[in-house]
């Protein structure tokens, strides 16, 4: 039996069960430091996404912070290489929130790909995604888009880079009224309007969405799109996960540094994305590599853990005088041989549930 | 089970009839008791009443799948949600009003007295315009007729409350109505069902129009 899938749910598991599943994908543990230079976040503030950075002065005056971001100091220093960097990370990043009242330590898990992006290497990053989802729980979804199909239909209409960002906005929040407006009001044509709407509100398994993206092709860059999702969606279903992937535009991220597939998984029971990841080539561009890069991060702390925390506390508690503990050690070594949790105290506070409370009295433990 | 937050007041008594309209109808939420849930397990609903300005933080963090709420509301949150449809009901428009005839200088800090100053913000800058914020929680027409501001940011609807009071509407900032929005997890969870509430909603709009 594997010891890790019996053991309760919570972050420290899950964040073994993350390990072991990157590890036998064969990547490998990137470790860092909790500070990170200054400079590093400020040049590329708008990859980070909300939170203010936490800073203060290195020994030698530089300006350092608390590490906020992991993907950027694996960036910053990849290389090149004929081979992929293939990297998993397990760290805490450090964020304030906007008005600093509220400093948080947010557990972090998640995978990054830098080297020559295939159709493969894609889809085990996805895979991968879907794997850490089944990891933290039962029922899951992975809404997936393409960036170069939402980038493609802009491209197609010339439309200004406010513009963009605005439509962006709106299929994101699957807004297709105000699309509709906003279209109307600069003027774009009703075909791309129409497009851009249906694009906003497309969502399901993606055998039932391949037809209409194929209606929505109109350059090369919109056709290699909607190719690389169903190439990419045609592995997934070979290793049985696909099951969980609906096709979703609302998951499309910022085009500064997104430009291919992108992803956001979500859990029942959780309000809100718990992991999110894409194909960031446009990053690594500002680092002035030629690479490409997908991955992904879980964000654990969104995770929706049991509040019952029994599974925490002692099965047993002892009860004794402290003017009367010759032979209590070996009382409490006997009751902690069966494997039990054995808590020893003076007292039982109000609260305190345990299954069994013994009283060690004259050399003999008796039920309280 | 959809969970549906619907604001107090005369939007969501008429965001509710179109619900019930359409099969989804709640009979608990119509007698005259003491409740703050009510649900109807034979039509799958769930429904609250919440403040207008919190529907929005219900759904965003999932104590609701779906709600109903002002398209300003949505505007000075921010909030991370989808907005599947414009309901076309409660319509007015956000707008920057002041004292008849007495458009303020162009060359100094504009004072603006307002309830929501994020959309305030948002709009002077886009005109690059330095402004002085004035956060108020209700009667703001009363602050430029007593000197406390140059001008108003607020909902107006007819228009009236201005005019009883010699101020008048200089410029719509942008026209608000309801919106129907949804939780980002939920709509994704219970597609079908939210889907198809929709689908239903936008086949009435169609047909009253």
């Amino acid at each position: 039996m594997d010891l890790l899938q019996s053991l309760p749910r919570n972050e420290e598991s899950d964040i073994l069960r993350l390990q072991k599943l990157y590890a036998r994908f064969g990547y490998d543990k990137f470790r860092m430091s909790k500070f990170e230079d200054y400079a590093l976040y400020l040049q590329n503030k708008d990859f980070l996404k909300g939170g203010s950075i936490i800073t203060f002065n290195g020994p030698d005056g530089r300006l350092l912070a608390l590490k906020q971001d992991i993907t950027l100091s694996i960036v910053k220093n990849a290389q090149d290489d004929k081979t992929p960097c293939k990297v998993y990370y397990t760290e805490n990043v450090y964020r304030a929130s906007d008005d600093a009242n509220d400093i948080r330590e947010i557990p972090q898990a998640g995978v990054e790909y830098i080297g020559k992006v295939d159709v493969y290497a894609m889809s085990e990053v996805i895979r991968l995604a879907i794997e850490s989802l089944a990891a933290v729980s039962d029922r899951y979804l992975l809404g997936l888009s393409h960036m170069g199909l939402v980038r493609g239909l802009l491209d197609a209409a010339g439309l200004s880079t406010d513009l963009r960002r605005q439509i962006v906005a709106c299929i994101q929040n699957k807004a297709a009224h105000e699309l509709h407006a906003l279209c109307k009001e600069n003027g774009v044509p009703a075909a791309v309007e129409e497009k851009l709407c249906a694009l906003s509100t497309v969502f399901g398994r993606p055998e039932d969405c391949f037809d209409a993206l194929s209606e929505l092709v109109v350059n090369d860059r919109t056709a290699d799109a909607v190719r690389e999702l169903r190439d990419i969606y045609s592995l997934l279903c070979e290793t049985g996960n696909g099951d969980c992937v609906r096709i979703d535009f609302s998951v499309a991220n910022d085009m500064q540094y997104y430009n291919g597939i992108t992803f956001q998984g979500f859990v029942d029971g959780t309000p809100r994305s718990v992991l999110s990841g894409g194909r960031y080539d446009e990053l690594l561009r500002q680092f002035g590599r030629k690479s490409g890069a997908i991955g992904f991060a879980v964000y654990l702390d969104l995770l929706p853990y049991s509040r019952d925390d029994s599974s925490d506390s002692a099965d047993i508690l002892v009860l004794y005088d402290p003017s009367d503990v010759r032979g209590l050690a070996a009382a409490v070594q006997s009751l902690q041989q069966n494997g039990s949790r054995v808590r020893v105290q003076t007292a039982q506070s109000d609260g305190q549930v345990f299954s069994k409370v013994y009283v060690y009295r004259e050399g003999r433990l008796t039920t309280a | 089970m959809i969970h549906i937050a619907l604001p107090k007041g005369r939007l969501g008594e008429k965001a509710y009839e179109i619900f019930k309209k359409l099969g989804y109808g709640c009979p608990e939420i119509e007698e005259d008791n003491r409740k703050l849930i009510f649900e109807n397990r034979e039509n799958d609903v769930c429904y609250f009443w919440a403040k207008p300005s919190d529907v929005s933080v219900y759904v965003e963090r999932g104590a609701a799948d779906i709600g109903i709420v002002g398209k300003d509301i949505l505007l000075e949150h921010g909030s991370d949600v989808y907005e599947l449809l414009d309901l076309g009901m409660g319509k007015c428009r956000m707008a920057v009003a002041g004292i008849k005839g007495q458009r303020p200088a162009a060359d100094k800090t504009l004072r603006v007295a307002t309830k929501f100053p994020n959309i305030t913000r948002n709009y002077y800058a886009a005109q690059s315009r330095e402004i002085e914020i004035i956060q108020l929680n209700g009667s703001i027409e009363i602050a430029p007729l007593l000197g406390l501001s140059d001008v108003i940011v607020d909902i107006v609807e007819t228009g009236t409350t201005l005019k009883e009071n010699n101020l008048e509407p200089f410029e719509t900032i942008v026209p608000i109505s309801a919106r129907l929005i949804a939780n980002k997890a939920s709509f994704k969870f219970q597609y079908d069902k939210i889907h198809a509430l929709c689908e239903k909603i936008q086949a009435e709009r169609n047909a009253e129009s």
